[in-house]
């Protein structure tokens, strides 16, 4: 079906690389004046990054936008702020101790000033009239931000974006909203959708959420992004399960995660970690048990709260305090978990590979001996250097870690070699169970089959891995039993035998 | 000079190592040229009582900055146990070595409450030891009556100009044993790769097993006896305890650990580096000394010469950003 409309925005072709990685690929992307329109797609997939090119917080590697039928390559946010693109952020980004009027032309003041002092009164009658106009006439611009309750502080931010676009000349202005509900509950989300709507005549949106109901409910036309392509283009009426269809559905490699290697755990098999009722922050009510020798994978959208059942069991504060953590028959304690985890045998490989994984200043042998301090010291207190550089070697032959020696310094490594480091690390200490949080982000190909080879060893040799990962094929690949969560709960346990693997949709459906 | 700027900054660590030194020989010719007097025996024995006290407190001061933190209460630890030693030889006649133990008791005393205030009250270093600076000093002022304690001990002359080594000085001789076995301690033992760890990426450290709150405690403690032993070799030598004696200590200190290598933001460098950071503020005290250099002078120029040793030593691939 062909729009006779004329766009307001197009974006052509548009490419974004960080550092080699390509994040956007040859992006197409409309906005036609008056509508709603959405951008779906799984983590990573590439719709934050398109939003933000739109709103000229990162510019395009490849590719051009025109905006109102010009050429549009703004240089910094506030560029596309005075053409009338304007962002309304997950938590807002007014300054809560500033009155609203002062939000409103925030770095705008200049254009107010009136005999060397900034003329208050004029922002303020400005601010009022668009309130008004707006139906918002119960937001007094002159009161505090931080005043007001969530919904009134993300209806601001959108008046923000009217008050400006008409401050510069612009009629129809474009309003970008990056997880606006991701925080609120279903009573703001009507409250806020039913304001998008009343706008929608004098401005056209753009959303971006998590929850695929919410683009049914709201938009027009939905866009979904893979891999950083735009995949589809749909108008309504969308059907949910076509919009999973679309984000995900790739060929999984069975060879890639080794599946063939994949051992049977059966039910009657020691239970070595249990979990339960684990709650606190993010997370409620979580339970479940890992077996000896099992892979047991969790997996859900980012903020679902699987980052912190990890942190939970290997006492990395602040994690959910509420329910038990019992290994091998021992609870954790609340107080000094960390160092009780790591006597319990567990070994942690973190996220943040630089800041928690490695130590970047230190070499490859101190690195490796960090938690095996005492098996490489021959006097008791005093480290041998010989016994660690042994071990040192010992691990680089036994993990294939490409560096130049025992005295490297890590930063040198590649991603994949530093995170061969950290697994070594453990490796050294013997542990019987693993917890990795995305391990192989930030790692090349052949680097994550090594690492996914070293997990399968570990599984062969008894030890239990916890594994947290954001990359669906990983989490279906690897694991022997996958849970999916979801707003801080378990939604669904789904057994992955290698003959019997779940579909990625099947699990996406989960998640969102 | 384009390969010059490019081999210096493709070797940055060596250059570090070796600039100091360079610095050191450097100077000792330019002292030597201006007064024969300089590279004699005599003068030798005059730049190790000089500098012992610095290079105590300046090793004491390392296994601080190692971890990241910073002690700015050492010159106040050194007045204090100063003057305590003063009036305990004074007021309550005690022998030269009980004096030392209770020096060192106190200095360990101060290296906990500054511990306390970093680990357990989670004050950063630098405001909690700052505020024990103050307070240290405080009690020194209140202590001593704000006169000059006088003494007189034979075993405590002994102690610092004393000589059992030959012509070598007491003092000396303690500070290069006691830098020995620091420098040891720092670069082999767990302890100070604990330290290292804990400097160059506490969050990773901690997940491993490293029991950070132990390890600061201890950097702190050890440091504060240092100073504690510092004070009471000051006092021996002076023979008198006096207001602020031990208060320019703690730039002296800093600069000469961060001249020596170690970077202020912990993780790299070492205690063995200290002695180099040491043996130039002191030889260009005492070379300007013994050239007659006007005495304010003196100053600006050990200023000036600690600028550019940093400048050019400093490894800034580490800082994000110079603040």
């Amino acid at each position: 079906m062909t729009d006779a409309r004329q766009p307001i925005f197009e974006m052509r072709g548009a490419s974004k690389q960080f550092a080699g990685v390509t994040v956007m690929e040859k992006v197409d992307l409309v906005i036609y004046p008056q509508e709603i329109i959405g951008i779906a797609g799984e983590n990573g997939a590439g719709k934050s990054t398109t939003l933000k090119m739109i709103a000229g917080i990162h510019k395009p590697t490849e590719g051009s936008m025109t905006l109102f039928g010009q050429p549009y390559a703004p240089n910094r946010y506030t560029d596309a702020v005075r053409s009338g693109v304007s962002v309304v952020f997950q938590e807002q980004a007014l300054v809560p101790n500033l009155k609203v009027y002062e939000n409103f032309f925030l770095s705008h003041e200049t254009k107010f000033i009136r005999g060397g002092l900034v003329d208050s009164r004029r922002m303020i009658d400005l601010a009022e009239h668009h309130l008004k106009d707006l139906g918002l006439g119960h937001i007094d611009p002159r009161r505090l931000t931080g005043s007001y309750e969530f919904h009134d502080r993300q209806m601001i931010e959108i008046a923000k974006a009217f008050v400006l676009a008409r401050f510069f000349d612009v009629e129809h202005p474009i309003v970008l909203l990056d997880e606006p509900t991701a925080a609120i509950g279903d009573k703001e989300v009507a409250l806020l959708f039913e304001s998008i709507r009343r706008f929608r005549n004098r401005a056209s949106f753009v959303l971006i959420t998590h929850r695929l109901a919410e683009y049914v409910t709201l938009c027009d036309r939905l866009y979904v992004m893979k891999d950083g392509k735009m995949v589809a283009e749909m108008p309504r009426p969308f059907e949910t399960s076509r919009i999973h269809q679309a984000m995900v559905g790739r060929a999984r490699d069975e060879e890639y995660y080794k599946e063939d290697r994949q051992l049977t755990v059966p039910d009657s098999a020691d239970v070595v970690l249990s979990v339960d009722a684990l709650s606190g922050g993010h997370v409620e009510d979580v339970s479940f048990k890992l077996r000896k020798g099992e892979i047991l994978g969790i997996g859900g959208l980012v903020g679902c709260g699987k980052e912190d059942v990890a942190r939970a069991v290997v006492g990395f504060e602040p994690f959910p305090a509420g329910g038990t953590v019992t290994v091998k028959g021992k609870p954790l304690p609340l107080r000094g978990r960390n160092k009780a985890s790591i006597a319990a045998d567990i070994g942690f490989v973190p996220k943040e590979r630089k800041t928690e994984g490695i130590i970047p200043y230190l070499s490859v042998a101190a690195n490796t001996s960090l938690a095996a301090l005492r098996s490489v010291t021959a006097v008791p207190g005093f480290i041998s250097g010989a016994r660690e550089s042994r071990l040192a070697r010992e691990h680089i032959g036994l993990l294939r870690i490409r560096t130049t020696g025992p005295r490297q310094l890590l930063q040198f490594l590649s991603g994949g070699n530093q995170q061969k480091v950290v697994m070594a690390k453990w490796l050294a200490r013997s542990i019987d169970i693993l917890v990795v949080d995305n391990p192989t982000r930030g790692v090349d190909v052949g680097a994550k089959s090594e690492i996914y080879g070293l997990m399968r060893d570990l599984a062969e040799k008894g030890v239990s891995i916890l594994l947290i990962t954001d990359d669906l094929l990983e989490l279906i690949g690897l694991s022997n039993r996958i849970l999916i969560m979801r707003d801080g709960r378990l939604v669904t346990e789904r057994p992955s035998p290698p003959d019997a693997k779940p579909a990625e949709q099947e699990l996406v459906g989960f998640m969102v | 000079m384009a390969t010059f700027l490019g081999l210096y900054r493709s070797n940055r660590t060596l250059v570090g190592v070796l600039l100091p030194i360079a610095l050191l020989l450097a100077m000792v010719i330019v002292f030597t040229l201006l007064n024969e007097r300089f590279l004699s025996w005599i003068n030798l024995f005059n730049l190790m009582r000089q500098s012992s006290i610095l290079l105590l407190v300046a090793t004491g001061t390392t296994f601080v900055l190692l971890m990241g933190a910073i002690d700015l209460s050492i010159g106040a630890i050194v007045t204090l146990v100063a003057i305590t030693s003063a009036l305990m030889l004074r007021d309550a006649g005690l022998s030269a070595p009980v004096v030392v133990l209770i020096g060192m008791a106190i200095g360990a005393a101060c290296g906990i409450v500054n511990g306390v205030l970093v680990v357990y009250a989670r004050v950063p270093s630098f405001i909690a030891t700052l505020s024990t600076m103050i307070v240290f000093g405080g009690i020194s002022t209140w202590v001593a009556g704000g006169a000059n304690v006088t003494f007189r001990n034979a075993e405590m002359t002994w102690l610092a100009s004393g000589k059992m080594i030959w012509q070598f000085p007491n003092s000396g001789v303690w500070a290069l044993v006691i830098f020995g076995i620091a420098a040891f301690i720092g670069a082999r033992s767990t302890f100070g790769r604990s330290l290292y760890a804990i400097g160059a990426g506490a969050t990773a450290a901690l997940l491993s097993g490293i029991h950070v709150a132990r390890t600061q405690m201890v950097a702190f403690v050890v440091s504060g006896t240092m100073c504690g032993l510092a004070g009471v070799l000051l006092v021996a030598r002076a023979g008198a305890g006096t207001a602020r004696m031990g208060d320019d200590l703690l730039l002296d200190a800093i600069a000469a650990v961060v001249m020596g290598g170690t970077a202020l933001s912990g993780g790299s460098g070492g205690v063995h580096r200290t002695l180099v950071g040491v043996l130039v503020i002191s030889v260009l005290k005492t070379g300007l000394n013994v050239a007659g250099v006007h005495p304010y002078a003196q100053i600006c120029i050990t200023g000036l010469v600690v600028i550019i040793a940093v400048t050019l030593t400093l490894d800034r691939s580490r800082l994000a950003f110079v603040k």
